[in-house]
């Protein structure tokens, strides 16, 4: 089911109501009420895939009491290469079985062999990626005695599918979400509105910003072929808004509709085209996925500990691995080798962590010096996103060419021009909003929190006939693919 | 929960009346808004039982054949701008047995048709679902798919303007006076000057099918073979129809993408030997005049072709016996 649907709008309602009306009394029924909604959510996409949910759910379920009750150090580590084993198996499967396959064939065609395999005609599990490392995160916790093991299996279930969260992040961590399961929730009025009035921003970040943009990237980027210089960087642009608009609108629906029923998740994404530098991108994109990989994968390693060498070999490692989960293709890869390349001067000048506070803090607009940081920052990121969305390297590698040909001088060309115009003056709109609320956990919490209400009123009324205006259809979530 | 119950109620209860009055009136005025589909259909499906030509495919089939001009036989003309190949398999599928008296059946093979992507989100589905009953939304269908205004509320919000231009449409459904777009109006506007016409090679209308797609080429391959398949089972004519082109359009050919469709057109030439190939498109009777853009025939040229057309299907008719089918 899509955030952006008519069958979510209806669904929402009735869970609302089953949740604090219905099952409110008590916690287990509200927790069952969590999970069942939470397969329907789930299921309405493609049922069977609830199978491999649900095998996840048992199979780490059991392996945390298992690792509860186990002192013995091997037997221990035996439990979680099992659970690891088989999330990554179940995720090495459905999302890089066909790329390994396909290029082990590469491979000996090389070198003049040819080998008679062929790949599968594999569906992707929407959100696989996302809750196989929720899961995880339980595991290697428990395993690591940072969390208690659970013994309540129906908190534990809900927790991996808890429907806001489970196609598309945020990636929350056991030690935060679960425990939230075992609480009684009360309702609280002001939450509840600021959850709502956090939705209506992700819907406006998804369905006003990105598929709007998504209409003229996708334009650009598949016959980029035919396109000139400055219709390329327009169309790179397009995809830059496009994605965050679609990603970081996704986590704000989830997170302000876990906040109407008493949860809290964490935030996703904090402004990262306001950053100065790549390590604060990086710090403030996804960053429930990052975040994942510095306790998961970075620290593991030996983060920082081994002086400047093995801080540069996990931050390329981290990148690589960080490409590579958002899909099963070498523009990913290479996407992310660019961004740890990006991020090699501030490792080796110590300046990774420069520019930890919000941008021009208490100013209406940024100096001079961090305008031309943010442009920089920002201009590096459109580049890498073009390894992002291309179809294969050849084509990323052909796009940047005629990107930055003598035809970038040329006036762009592309069909529907004027609603491009159009999409651009919402853009405009979108960023002096996101510019005006870069200090709080997302544009509009506090936005005419002091105007009159009527005037409020308006304001909303404004961001949903956008939203209405925008929908002509309901388009997927680009992260589902992931 | 009282104090949140009434503050969402008091937002919202405002806001959804004045929307569904909105709705409702948009609903209203575009359902009684006189469209080619809405004419297209009326007209179809009053005389399913005397239909003997049945016409299918893009804008290009649409603008080319005027129904109102076929002297012999009763025609209609169902294709319509941005009808993909999966479109017309769906209409055939649900119609072909439905035609008691349906003898020709045209498909266009335009240079764009076989790698034109089918969406099942394309806005217009609404349109053949309220006007064709057909599902081509790929799932179960929902309460927002009988609205034609909720398919593309923007696009659909210039019609609700009471000074939005009416268009001419015969009985058939065909326009029958250029309208004020601007597509419509290119060659015009360049006076038909074909200096100025083939200097523009980057036109709109030229890089829009500068595209490949072998995926929707192989998918569209197989829709295409399917509705000769149902022809050919009821012993009706298949016609593959390449209507005329103007030359700044076929010299901007992707030479691959072309070799595509033709090979595809030899293969099923060989496989059905049924087939009538009616190509027309680079067609020399066709000037400058004939053409409202680059690949679409204005009124004058829809006219002229409708009556050739006419002509050759009057050869066939000659031909044309069900027992002796095939009668190539």
């Amino acid at each position: 089911m899509l955030f952006n649907s008519i069958d979510f709008a209806i669904f929402l309602p009735i869970f609302f109501i089953l949740y604090w009306f219905v099952t409110n009394k008590n916690l287990k029924y509200q927790n069952f009420l969590i999970l069942i909604a939470s397969y329907i959510f789930y299921g309405w996409w493609d049922w069977r895939f609830l199978s491999l949910i649900i095998f996840s759910t048992i199979i780490d379920y059991t392996i945390g009491l298992r690792l509860k009750s186990e002192e013995n150090q091997t037997k221990r580590k035996i439990l979680l290469y099992t659970s690891i084993l088989i999330n990554l198996g179940f995720l090495g499967f459905f999302k890089y079985f066909n790329f390994f396959i396909d290029n082990f064939a590469s491979a000996f065609s090389f070198f003049g062999k040819e080998i008679g395999v062929s790949s599968l005609d594999i569906v992707l599990p929407v959100g696989i990626s996302f809750y196989t490392f929720q899961t995880l995160s339980y595991t290697i916790d428990v395993y690591k005695k940072k969390l208690e093991p659970t013994n309540d299996f129906i908190s534990f279930a809900a927790f991996v599918s808890f429907f806001p969260q489970l196609v598309a992040g945020p990636i929350e961590r056991a030690t935060n979400l679960l425990p939230q399961f075992y609480k009684k929730r009360t309702f609280n009025s002001e939450k509840a509105i600021d959850g709502l009035r956090q939705i209506l921003w992700g819907l406006f970040k998804k369905v006003v910003i990105a598929d709007s943009c998504a209409e003229f990237a996708n334009q650009i980027f598949n016959n980029s072929a035919d396109m000139n210089g400055s219709t390329l960087v327009l169309g790179a642009i397009f995809f830059t808004f496009q994605i965050y608009g679609d990603f970081s609108g996704y986590s704000d629906i989830a997170i302000g509709t876990s906040r109407l029923f008493g949860f809290n998740l964490m935030q996703n994404f904090n402004f990262p085209y306001f950053s100065r530098d790549m390590a604060e991108f990086w710090r403030r994109w996804h960053i429930s996925l990052s975040t994942w990989f510095r306790d998961y994968l970075y620290i593991p390693l030996g983060g920082s500990k081994g002086g400047n060498w093995m801080r540069i070999r996990n931050t390329f490692i981290i990148f690589l691995v960080s490409g590579f989960w958002h899909g099963a293709n070498w523009t990913f890869i290479i996407w992310g080798l660019l961004n740890a390349l990006y991020f090699l001067p501030l490792l080796l000048m110590k300046k990774n962590r420069s520019n930890m506070d919000v941008v021009a803090k208490g100013k209406v607009l940024p100096s001079f010096k961090e305008f031309i940081m943010m442009s920089f920052t920002f201009s590096l990121a459109v580049l890498a996103w073009i390894f992002f969305r291309a179809e294969n390297l050849t084509h990323a590698f052909s796009y940047i060419q005629e990107m930055f040909s003598s035809s970038l001088l040329q006036m762009p060309e592309f069909e529907y021009k004027r609603r491009a115009f159009y999409t651009i003056l919402f853009l405009i709109f979108f960023i002096l909003v996101e510019w005006s609320g870069r200090g709080d956990q997302y544009a509009i919490e506090k936005i005419g929190l002091k105007w009159k209400r009527p005037i409020r009123t308006i304001a909303y009324y404004g961001i949903i006939i956008a939203i209405l205006w925008s929908s002509g259809s309901e388009q997927d979530f680009i992260y589902f693919q992931f | 929960m009282k104090y949140f119950l009434k503050r969402i109620f008091s937002f919202f209860i405002p806001l959804v009346v004045v929307l569904s009055v909105f709705l409702f009136y948009a609903e209203n005025e575009l359902s009684n808004f006189p469209s080619t589909f809405q004419i297209k259909a009326k007209y179809f499906k009053q005389n399913m039982d005397n239909i003997e030509v049945l016409i299918l495919g893009s804008s290009h089939n649409q603008d080319a054949l005027n129904p109102e001009l076929f002297s012999d036989l009763n025609v209609a003309n169902l294709a319509m701008g941005g009808q993909t190949l999966r479109i017309d398999e769906a209409l055939l599928e649900t119609y072909i047995d439905k035609l008691p008296n349906l003898k020709y059946v045209f498909f266009e093979l335009s240079y764009h048709n076989l790698e034109h992507k089918f969406d099942a989100k394309y806005f217009k589905n609404n349109l053949y679902f309220k006007y064709y009953d057909i599902n081509l939304f790929e799932r179960e269908v929902n309460f927002k798919d009988y609205s034609i205004f909720l398919s593309n509320p923007i696009f659909y919000l210039r019609y609700l303007n009471p000074n939005k231009e009416k268009v001419d449409l015969n009985k058939y459904g065909y326009l029958t006076k250029m309208t004020n777009d601007e597509v419509d109006k290119i060659f015009l506007n360049h006076n038909y000057d074909e200096a100025k016409i083939m200097s523009d090679t980057n036109s709109m209308i030229l890089t829009r099918h500068r595209y490949k797609d072998l995926n929707a080429y192989k998918k569209n391959k197989k829709s295409f073979e399917q509705m000769i398949k149902l022809c050919s089972d009821r012993k009706i004519q298949p016609i593959i129809l390449m209507p005329p082109v103007f030359k700044s359009y076929y010299k901007s050919y992707l030479k691959d993408k072309n070799e595509r469709r033709l090979e595809f057109v030899s293969y099923l030439e060989k496989k059905y030997p049924s087939i009538v190939v009616m190509d027309f498109e680079q067609n020399p009777n066709f000037k400058v005049t004939d053409f409202k853009n680059d690949d679409h025939l204005n009124l004058k040229g829809a006219e002229k072709f409708s009556k050739i057309i006419n002509k050759e299907l009057n050869y066939l008719s000659i031909e044309f016996n069900k027992e002796n089918y095939p009668n190539k």
